[in-house]
């Protein structure tokens, strides 16, 4: 059996993070390593391919980390939570069942670690008092005037992610950062489809209201 | 994902989609952080050093063992009627080729 794989990794070496591509598999047969599914590597791995593993990793690593860290607007707790969220993973790893998506399961993981912070905390933190600074280091290559606005635009939508309830917050950053289904959102916090669309209803209408002023 | 996509993003969440990817963060994980969950995902599946250390003297003892029993097999056969008779007086001696 021919155990090399080959493809492109979802991220160039030397990206941001400094994270290394991982060696091909051991245990997968002849497949492009891009486009082995979460299921499959999430399968080799439970049998001891850790590489699969690797590759899950930094598939969802990247994404996972930014949605906590929008969610928590603090680096430290972020580390926390993603490394709280992985461990997590590894310990349920054979409670994983192919019939659930990966990703759905991993996000619903870092729900509910979310939700025991909240309960913790029984309100969010104020937002930062660097928001608009932080927005402000976007690069955006436009003139002065444009640059203005945009930088406006900018500050205002971030505002108004902040200002959203929770459950609204979370609703709409599954749906337009992960590009998630209604179901896939509802599976992972745990509400019907009915519920995910009005909470997604409110939120947009909000952060419309927001852009609009 | 792996799963086919259901409600594809409409034009307007397309475009607060693309607003919001350019706000960020657009931060990724800690390299130390990257290794840590990385160790344990292979400590978790990695055979155990108690496996590790019986798988390595099990075959040694097992052979060992098999020997002891190949050359006192009549001794020890001996020894077991023996000790079956200073527990049991009354009973029978198992006889040979029974």
């Amino acid at each position: 059996m021919d155990l090399t794989m080959t493809g492109t990794p979802p991220f160039p070496p030397g990206a941001p993070g400094g994270f290394t591509w991982p060696a091909p598999t051991r245990n997968l047969p002849r497949m492009n390593a891009a486009d082995a599914s979460d299921d499959v590597l999430m399968l080799a791995w439970t049998a001891g391919d850790t590489s699969a593993f690797e590759m899950l990793y930094a598939r969802h690593r990247g994404p996972l980390y930014r949605f906590l860290l929008r969610q928590l607007r603090d680096n430290a707790l972020a580390d926390e939570f993603f490394q709280d969220v992985w461990q997590r993973v590894i310990a349920a790893r054979h409670g994983w069942k192919p019939e659930a998506a990966f990703s759905t399961w991993l996000y619903r993981i870092a729900h509910n670690r979310l939700n025991d912070h909240w309960r913790g905390l029984k309100h969010r933190p104020p937002a930062p008092e660097d928001g608009d600074e932080r927005a402000a280091r976007v690069p955006d290559p436009t003139t002065p005037e444009r640059e203005l606005s945009e930088f406006e635009q900018r500050r205002r939508l971030q505002r108004a992610i902040e200002e959203l309830p929770e459950d609204q917050r979370e609703a709409v950053l599954l749906r337009l950062e992960q590009e998630l289904s209604l179901d896939e959102i509802g599976a992972i916090t745990g509400v019907g489809r009915e519920t995910v669309k009005s909470r997604l209803r409110y939120a947009l209408d909000k952060l419309r209201a927001r852009l609009s002023e | 994902m792996n799963h086919p996509r259901h409600d594809p993003l409409t034009p307007e969440e397309r475009a607060l989609a693309e607003r919001l990817a350019r706000i960020g963060p657009h931060d990724d994980p800690p390299p130390s952080l990257d290794a840590k969950i990385l160790a344990a995902a292979h400590a978790a599946v990695a055979p155990s050093r108690r496996r590790r250390w019986l798988a390595l003297t099990s075959v040694p003892a097992s052979l060992i063992t098999g020997r002891g029993h190949g050359r006192g097999a009549g001794a020890g056969r001996r020894r077991g009627v023996a000790v079956a008779s200073s527990i049991r007086p009354g009973s029978r001696t198992p006889r040979r080729g029974r």
